[in-house]
């Protein structure tokens, strides 16, 4: 049977003293990239751990891979996930070979060949203890552990953050290549939209624990459009279909949905960031 | 659960040789031998301590519960740890007194050396079982002056029966009882102690003691 989502989150609730992570609904259609968008705190990583079961959540379910993920079966599911973390995860007296050689008493798939070839491509040093590795060294070794042991969904929390513009182009077009094979998904979660809106095919936003958005990328782009006119203008434009607003000196920006604006009025094509930011600053009010 | 203990055996490296350097020389020293027992097995439980310190560091727990483990595992591994250590530093004071028997003609394993290893060994499992789960509930830092705590009881308590005994004759169950008896003590002990490392864990893990 063929998997239609990679991931299938319902209803997915966590309490923390200050935050909430309330009644997510998500999925991840197999063979696509969804980016996972939103401030710091916003409840990403969160989201990320409890698909992977590693956090009690208070309520809903999550599906991954076709299996609950509180299901026995689980744990032997977690051997076709890789992830990687947004922050240091190997304690730092350990280096690079030393990871293989634990990876491959982890994981049964482990292939030490694509390993090294990884290391080998990303230009880490095999022998360096991690304590001498930069962020962005550190995030390349995480991606090339999670890309060596036949994963066929990745979770990748700000993977691409601490990484130099080459090596990030790189590891995007690694990403979204992995997608495209059969069964297999991305999760991206990220700060740098403009890395979402190169390979994503969904994105979702979430705002201080709550899901604003979920769409297909193209859908978005087409669906929303930036408005600029005067603040006069502005008012005779219905209210539902703004969503959000930026008045300066001269007049009005908003981002609007193309369908619901009079015919004639000049809207420019937004960018992925656009429509975030427009829509963070009108979830803040 | 391979990778797990390999993982732990890399960040216990150096710890380890001095463990291997400071068991051979006080079992080498006459007269020091059940001192350089007693410290050879202090550092060996302080190796569990080391690791935990090292993960929470580097957030290894977060990383290892993405990884095919289940909490259980991760926890285990410590107890393993500190038992492998725990007789390896037993043998190499052993070792280092037979060499140093060997060497000065005396009897290659003294008795007394012998029985207070024995009785040693003996309490060693329950100092683990009581040793871990303060580390998982308070952490590396608070969990190390609780350890301290109860590494100084244990001892003493080792040291302190092992005198009464080499003075009193105080009445004695039969062996064929005394071992049942005292194997039930540790394997409750650790389950016991298991249990409750793992129920810390996994509420450290839900950020309940942050």
């Amino acid at each position: 049977m063929e998997l239609t989502n990679a991931i299938e989150i319902r209803g997915l609730t966590k309490h923390y003293k200050g935050f909430s992570l309330e009644n997510l609904n998500l999925d991840l259609p197999a063979g696509c990239v969804l980016g996972l968008v939103g401030e710091n705190g916003a409840g990403k990583s969160t989201t990320i751990r409890l698909t992977m079961d590693a956090l009690e959540r208070d309520g809903g379910t999550v599906t991954v891979l076709g299996v609950d993920n509180k299901s026995r079966e689980f744990h032997a599911i977690k051997e076709d996930i890789g992830v990687v973390l947004d922050e240091t995860f190997v304690p730092e007296i350990l280096s690079a070979k030393q990871l293989g050689r634990i990876m491959a008493g982890s994981f049964k798939n482990w292939e030490q060949d694509t390993y090294e070839g990884w290391l080998k491509r990303l230009d880490l040093p095999e022998d360096k203890r991690f304590k001498d590795y930069s962020r962005g060294m550190t995030m390349k070794l995480g991606i090339a552990a999670a890309l060596s042991h036949g994963a066929k969904l990745l979770l990748l929390d700000e993977a691409t953050g601490g990484l130099d513009p080459m090596v990030r182009e790189e590891l995007l077009e690694v990403f979204a290549d992995f997608a495209a094979q059969d069964g297999h998904a991305v999760l991206l979660s990220s700060h740098i939209v403009s890395d979402l809106e190169r390979i994503c095919d969904y994105i979702a936003f979430l705002h201080k624990g709550r899901l604003v958005l979920c769409e297909e990328k193209d859908v978005l782009l087409e669906k929303y459009g930036i408005l600029k006119c005067s603040k006069e203008q502005l008012q005779n434009i219905p209210a539902g279909a703004v969503h959000g607003v930026r008045i300066g000196n001269y007049g009005a920006e908003a981002l609007v949905e193309r369908e619901a604006m009079p015919r004639g009025a000049v809207i420019d094509r937004p960018t992925l960031e656009d429509i975030i930011l427009y829509m963070s600053k009108e979830e803040a009010k | 659960m391979i990778g797990l203990l390999r993982k732990e055996l890399y960040v216990a490296d150096r710890s380890f040789r001095l463990l291997v350097v400071f068991a051979l020389v006080f079992s080498l020293i006459p007269g020091m031998s059940n001192f350089g027992t007693t410290y050879a097995i202090m550092m060996a439980m302080s190796i569990p301590l080391n690791s935990i310190a090292y993960d929470e560091k580097s957030k290894w727990d977060r990383y290892a519960a993405m990884l095919p483990y289940k909490p259980g595992q991760l926890v285990w591994t410590k107890y393993l740890l500190a038992y492998l250590f725990t007789v390896l530093a037993e043998a190499i004071v052993l070792l280092g007194s037979v060499i140093r028997g060997r060497i000065s003609h005396e009897p290659s394993t003294p008795e007394d050396l012998l029985s207070f290893s024995v009785l040693l060994l003996g309490v060693m499992p329950v100092m683990i079982a009581a040793v871990l789960p303060p580390l998982y509930r308070f952490g590396s830092e608070k969990g190390r002056l609780v350890m301290l705590v109860f590494m100084g009881i244990g001892v003493g308590i080792t040291l302190g029966l092992a005198g009464i005994f080499g003075e009193v004759n105080l009445p004695q169950l039969p062996l064929a009882a005394a071992v049942p008896l005292f194997v039930l003590v540790v394997v409750a002990a650790t389950y016991g102690s298991f249990r409750l490392s793992v129920h810390f864990y996994r509420k450290r893990q839900n950020g309940a003691y942050n």
